[in-house]
């Protein structure tokens, strides 16, 4: 008698797959801090990242690009807080109901980066992030490192150090 | 620490509102305060000053209405008035109270007149400009 598999017997066989996996204890892992854009997943590396901030008061500055939301009051430092999804050629949104500011420092400076949502912060090994899928847009080239499958999505590693020093530049 | 007695132990700013903001400049920008009168603003030998809004200066969206208080400002090219909102008040603030812009806001402000950034724990943000950096004829 044919009997069907149950759902127990199917999380299982997932769960003993996942647990099964060696992990090679040598090889080099990088830390992602990987979250939401407008539905997108996407990472930097957490070297990259101070802290990571609830949404709070951003103080408007007058004279500055839209994709400028502001500055805001760190313990006493004044930090400036960029608008991603402008940067990536996306229209500028407001703050979702679960928006953070991600520190950022790279090229030589720092500021707050807004972004949707953090979801996760961990360690993948060096070699699950792959080369920049040839489809991208011409203007993301430069600013994607990689791409890492997280929880079966793909996952866009940003250069924050190319993004800052593009937008001191005059990108977004 | 060589230098270090050399750092001024705080900075004297004139206040005011523009709009929703709260701005400031340093005392010697300041030539006189006065009520902002429906006659056009005038210097000492009776010369018609240009006058604008502080407001419109910083490029915020309009009307701005004149709340009654103006600055006689100076400028390498000669005063001019700006009418600004209440309060307007002199303070001084601690010099870690004082903020250079940050780096990406330096580079992308097109305000070449905004100079640096001051905390205050009660009114939140100021706007520390310096108006000789304004272009002349005033935009």
């Amino acid at each position: 008698m044919n009997i069907p598999s149950s759902t127990l017997d199917e999380l299982l066989a997932i769960r003993r797959e996942v647990s099964g996996r060696t992990v090679d204890v040598d090889e080099k892992t990088v830390q992602l801090v990987i979250f939401t854009l407008q539905g997108e997943w996407l990472a930097f590396h957490g070297d990259k990242i101070r802290e990571i901030l609830p949404y709070g008061r951003v103080f408007f500055v007058p004279g500055c690009p839209d994709s400028l939301e502001g500055v805001i009051n760190v313990r006493g430092d004044i930090i400036s807080v960029i608008r991603l999804e402008m940067l990536l050629g996306h229209p500028g949104t407001a703050p979702s109901q679960h928006a953070s500011i991600l520190l950022g420092q790279g090229g030589g400076m720092q500021s707050g980066i807004r972004v949707d949502e953090v979801l996760d912060v961990r360690e993948v090994p060096e070699s699950a992030i792959l080369a920049p899928p040839g489809t991208l847009p011409d203007h993301l080239r430069p600013l994607v490192l990689g791409i890492v499958t997280i929880r079966t999505r793909p996952v866009l590693v940003l250069n924050l150090g190319r993004l800052f020093e593009d937008y001191q530049r005059g990108l977004g | 620490m060589p230098g270090a007695g050399n750092a001024p132990a705080s900075l004297t700013l004139v206040t005011f509102g523009a709009g929703t903001l709260r701005c400031a400049v340093e005392p010697y920008q300041v030539a006189a305060l006065s009520l902002a009168s429906l006659d056009a603003p005038r210097d000492d030998e009776g010369h018609a000053l240009p006058a604008r809004h502080a407001g419109t200066l910083l490029g915020l969206p309009g009307p701005h209405i004149a709340t009654g208080h103006q600055l006689r400002m100076r400028h390498p090219a000669g005063l001019f008035a700006l009418d600004v909102g209440e309060p307007v008040a002199l303070r001084v603030f601690p010099p870690d109270a004082i903020h250079p812009l940050p780096p990406l806001l330096a580079a992308r402000c097109r305000l070449p007149f905004l100079r640096a950034l001051a905390l205050d724990p009660t009114t939140g943000l100021i706007l520390i400009l310096d108006w000789i950096r304004l272009p002349w004829p005033l935009p």
